[in-house]
C-alpha cells in the first residue's frame, strides 16, 4: 500500500515530464503558421489528447 | 575524425533544434518513473476491482522482479516505438531533403556521414537507456527490500536488442531512402524474429530471443552462460549490418 507522500514521489516527476513535453508541443504549434499536415487546432487537440505520442507526432512530421 | 566531430555536433544542434531530443529524454525518463510505480498501485487497482465485484480473491504483494518486467515491457512497446519514430529518420530525411549532396561534392567522405550517425544515434540510446533504467532501479531498491538476479546483465540485453534495432535503421535507409519503408521493413524483421523465437532449435540463434532472456535472468530461472549464444550472435549480425549498410550506402546514387 503506497502513503501519500509516496504517491507524490512517483505524481510530480510524471506530471511534471508530461507536462514540459505538452507545453513545448503547444507553443510551437501556437508560432507556427504553415503546416505540412492538419491545421492549427488539430495539433492542438492531438497534442492534449495523446500524451507522449502526440507531442511526438507533432515533432516528427511538423519540424523535421 | 574532423570530419565525424564536426558531424556529429551537426547531428546535436538538429536533435535540439527539431525537440527530438528533449521528446526522446522526456519519454524515457517517463518509462524509468511509471515502471515501479504500476507495480505498486496494481494492488490498490485490483483490490478496487475485487470489491466491486464482490469474488474472494488474495491480491499478491509487490515484488522487485514485477517492477523490471514493468520496465523491460514499456521499453519494448513504447520505448523502441517513439525511438524508431524520432530517430529512424536520421539518414532517409537527409536523402530526401538532399542537404547532403552540397557537402559530399565538397569532399565529405560517405562513410564519414554514416559513421558520424551511427556513433550520434549510439551514444543517445545508451545514454537515455541507461538512465531510464537507472530511474527505475532508484525506485525499486527504495521502495523494495530484496534484490533480483542479474541485473546488470538483464539490462544489458535490451540495451544490445536496441543496438540491433538501430544497425536495421541504418540498413534500410541506405537501401530504401524513405522513412516510412524503413519503419516497416523493421517491423517486418521484428515479425519474422518473433516467428523464429517459436521453434526452440533455432531460438538461441535469434536476436528476439534477448527480450524474453532478461526476465528469466531476473528471476533467476537462466544463468549469465545461457546468454553467451545470443549475445554473441546479435553482436556480430549488428556489426555485419553496420558495414553492411555503410557498403552499400557508398554505392547509391543520391540524386
Amino acid at each position: 500500500m503506497l502513503s501519500e507522500s509516496d504517491w507524490i514521489i512517483f505524481l510530480i516527476p510524471l506530471i511534471l515530464l508530461q507536462v514540459i513535453l505538452m507545453i513545448t508541443a503547444l507553443v510551437l504549434i501556437i508560432r507556427q503558421t504553415h503546416f505540412k499536415y492538419f491545421n492549427k487546432i488539430i495539433w492542438i487537440v492531438i497534442v492534449l489528447l495523446l500524451n507522449i505520442i502526440g507531442p511526438v507526432l507533432y515533432f516528427i512530421l511538423e519540424r523535421r | 575524425m574532423n570530419q565525424i566531430m564536426t558531424l556529429l555536433n551537426k547531428e546535436l544542434v538538429e536533435s535540439l533544434k527539431t525537440f527530438k531530443l528533449l521528446a526522446i529524454i522526456i519519454t524515457f525518463l517517463i518509462i524509468g518513473v511509471l515502471s515501479p510505480f504500476i507495480v505498486l498501485i496494481m494492488p490498490d487497482i485490483l483490490e478496487s476491482a475485487v470489491v466491486d465485484s464482490g469474488i474472494e480473491m488474495v491480491i499478491p504483494e509487490p515484488t522487485a522482479d514485477q517492477s523490471y518486467m514493468q520496465f523491460f515491457s514499456h521499453i519494448n512497446q513504447l520505448g523502441f516505438i517513439v525511438f524508431l519514430l524520432l530517430f529512424g529518420g536520421i539518414l532517409t530525411n537527409e536523402i530526401s531533403r538532399r542537404t547532403l549532396i552540397n557537402l559530399l561534392t565538397k569532399g565529405l567522405k560517405r562513410h564519414n556521414v554514416v559513421l558520424s550517425k551511427v556513433l550520434f544515434i549510439l551514444i543517445i540510446w545508451t545514454v537515455i537507456y541507461f538512465m531510464s533504467a537507472m530511474i527505475t532501479y532508484l525506485y525499486t531498491v527504495y521502495f523494495f527490500d530484496e534484490t533480483v538476479h542479474h541485473l546488470p546483465a538483464a539490462l544489458s540485453t535490451t540495451w544490445l536488442y536496441g543496438i540491433f534495432l538501430i544497425s536495421l535503421i541504418f540498413l534500410f535507409s541506405a537501401a530504401f531512402k524513405n522513412f516510412i519503408a524503413v519503419i516497416f521493413s523493421i517491423i517486418g524483421v521484428v515479425v519474422v524474429m518473433m516467428i523464429l523465437t517459436v521453434f526452440p532449435s533455432i531460438e538461441m540463434f535469434v536476436p528476439q530471443h534477448l527480450l524474453s532472456l532478461n526476465m528469466e535472468l531476473i528471476i533467476g530461472e537462466k544463468d549469465l552462460s545461457d546468454t553467451l549464444t545470443p549475445v554473441a550472435v546479435t553482436l556480430s549480425a549488428s556489426i555485419l549490418v553496420f558495414i553492411l549498410s555503410i557498403f552499400i550506402f557508398n554505392k547509391k546514387t543520391l540524386v
